[in-house]
């Protein structure tokens, strides 16, 4: 004969035995709150204009419609930043590029020549990426309160032991939804979101080789990691929702090492 | 044993976060965490007396594209679902362990978690592979075990000799020790016949490094000759052990040690994380080489000892003369192998390379005599 020993424990099981889902949403959490402030959209000089010219630019956008550009010129020991709103990008950009010096490139090329290039192309895709910023921010505020709500929950279940692991699991559910569709739909509205721009000088070595890209920056990765986090401490939710479907009372829990034969 | 259960997943766990965030850095960095010891040009690294330069480097550049890195992200993530998945249960341990354990082995191209966390998903997966066995029946418990030179493990090896379990050490850490080498050579060839500064330049300064399909021919080659190698040192320890020096110890364990002894040749995966500037290139692959060889004959005296119940200065005799013997085999018969993407250590000229093994081999007889000498 088995005598099942009842536990009285204040808590349920799996969740709280186990706080790794809670941590994990929280890092879900702190991701999206980052991102938020994040630049979601980068143009930079690669490692090899970097050393021909010896300058550097980056030009950041985030989702608050402002460009943030950077220069340095190690030659002249120079470095400017500055930032406008993201519509007036050919305006302010002109004048930033200009003082670039490569005269390490090619007698055939310029870095008027790079950079006016480059300009065009990060005017065109700031103008797009400005008219895509307002839906993506409202997808990653409405992410980050339901990412916040699903960890709220889990904590209701953890300390206070309420039955809300469902409700839990939905909003989590949702949360995860919203977080993958703001980077990927960014990805998928603006023309040519990632790109490079490469050298195109046949007599020189550096032939073929990159000289800016641009695509997705830390905002946009760390949404989308945000995302997959959430979809992990999801599982164990969903498990835990299971449990008391199955007549696992919370709070009332066979404790094996209690159970005595006879 | 559910607390040992849940710290293997608590460590691959922490290594699968690793992994991710080493990603997320490429990605706010735009390519490759590259970090060098000072600042030098390129022209500067290429000369033959160029200054003492080197770089460490996480993630390679061809990898770290916006799809690229997106991809890496979602592996990194199923690291971390699979070892909260093994964290709540161990069912389907074995298979988790491997998935984790694989999709490890690609993640060494975004970085690896600054290598640390590839080591802690790694340990922690192979780990729970042989759940429930208790930490120090484990094949990777032994490896650690042996690694650190438990009396112990050397105990368990006198007394039960797992030799497969040496052969799977031997066959691991060659596999690995190939990859590392594999890479790093390949690497070196492209920066040293390289007609102008493009390749030295994205290799030391942007990690752009070349995979080879010929790189695969290494590792390959490795194992091969690794368990060659390790009959030729296990044979000549037992004889030279047993016959010479009249021990006791069986071949069986003998055998077991030297398979063992071969894991810090593993950490050689880790040598392309560094490069240095061109006269300090192959001096960085000699330096891990001797580390991870030197340690390895550490752990030999260590268990000889243990096996033999001798001193540590018998031990040490034995071993050195032993590793004498060995060197000169491989020195005559193992280096005529043509190795692809291999860099090769001799010591030269020839002579020196052979008074220097007759020295190894003739002193600790002279001073220890033999074993009818002795008696």
């Amino acid at each position: 004969m088995k005598i099942g020993v009842v536990s009285m424990r204040k808590n349920i099981g799996n969740l709280t035995r186990k706080p790794i889902p809670l941590l994990l949403a929280i890092l879900a959490v702190l991701l999206v709150a980052i991102a938020i402030f994040e630049p979601w959209w980068s143009t930079n000089t690669s490692p090899e204009l970097q050393m021909l010219s010896n300058s550097t630019m980056s030009i950041n956008a985030g989702l608050f419609r402002t460009l943030n550009v950077a220069t340095t010129n190690a030659t002249d020991g120079t470095a400017n930043a500055a930032s406008f709103g993201i519509t007036n990008a050919t305006a302010y950009l002109d004048p930033i590029f200009q003082p670039l010096n490569a005269d390490r490139l090619d007698g055939n090329l310029t870095t008027a020549f790079i950079f006016s290039v480059a300009n065009l192309t990060v005017a065109q895709q700031a103008n797009q990426i400005a008219n895509d910023t307002n839906l993506t921010l409202a997808l990653v505020i409405t992410g980050f309160v339901l990412a916040i709500m699903m960890t709220f929950l889990t904590i209701m279940v953890i300390t206070r032991n309420m039955p809300v692991e469902r409700y839990a699991y939905l909003i989590g559910v949702l949360a995860v939804a919203v977080l993958l569709l703001a980077p990927l739909q960014m990805y998928n509205n603006v023309a040519g979101f990632s790109g490079s721009l490469t050298l195109d000088i046949k007599d020189s070595p550096w032939y073929g080789q990159s000289l800016a890209t641009w695509g997705p920056s830390t905002g946009w990765f760390l949404t989308l990691a945000a995302a997959l986090v959430e979809i992990v401490c999801l599982l164990p939710i969903r498990k835990a929702y299971a449990e008391r479907r199955r007549g696992l009372v919370p709070g009332l829990k066979m404790d094996q090492s209690k159970v005595v034969t006879g | 044993m559910e607390r040992q259960k849940n710290t293997f997943a608590i460590a691959s766990l922490a290594g699968g976060i690793l992994i991710l965030l080493n990603i997320i850095l490429i990605a706010m960095n735009g390519g490759p965490i590259v970090l060098s010891s000072s600042t030098q040009s390129i022209d500067a690294l290429l000369q033959n007396s160029s200054p003492f330069w080197f770089r460490i480097a996480f993630g390679i550049r061809d990898y770290s594209g916006s799809t690229s890195l997106a991809v890496g992200a979602v592996l990194a993530t199923i690291i971390i679902y699979l070892a909260v998945t093994l964290y709540e249960s161990a069912r389907n341990a074995q298979l988790f362990s491997f998935l984790i354990i694989v999709l490890t082995a690609v993640t060494l191209l975004y970085g690896g978690g600054f290598i640390i966390g590839s080591i802690l998903a790694f340990i922690g997966a192979a780990l729970m592979y042989e759940e429930p066995k208790k930490f120090n029946q484990t094949l990777m418990g032994k490896m650690l075990d042996s690694m650190r030179a438990s009396s112990q493990i050397f105990e368990h090896f006198a007394q039960e000799s797992p030799v497969r379990e040496g052969a799977i050490v031997i066959l691991f850490a060659n596999l690995l020790s190939g990859i590392g080498n594999g890479i790093f050579a390949f690497n070196v060839t492209k920066i040293t016949g390289a007609a102008n500064a493009v390749v030295p330049f994205q290799i030391l300064y942007t990690n752009r490094l070349g995979l080879d399909t010929s790189i695969v021919q290494t590792p390959v080659i490795l194992m091969g000759l690794g368990i060659l190698k390790w009959v030729i040192l296990s044979l000549v320890l037992f004889l030279v052990a047993v016959n010479l020096f009249g021990n006791k110890a069986s071949l069986a364990s003998v055998a077991t040690l030297t398979g063992f002894a071969y894991a810090p040749v593993a950490l050689q995966v880790f040598t392309p994380f560094i490069f240095a500037s061109n006269p300090y290139q192959t001096q960085w692959s000699l330096l891990v080489f001797l580390l991870t060889n030197l340690w390895a004959a550490v752990i030999l005296i260590a268990g000889m000892k243990q096996i033999m119940n001798v001193s540590y200065t018998k031990s040490a005799a034995t071993v050195i003369s032993c590793g004498g013997i060995y060197t000169l085999i491989n020195y005559l018969v193992l280096t005529q192998v043509n190795i692809p993407n291999y860099i090769r250590f001799q010591i030269q000229p020839a002579e020196t390379m052979l008074f220097l093994t007759s020295i190894a081999i003739a002193l600790p007889i002279l001073f220890m005599g033999s074993k009818k000498a002795s008696s």
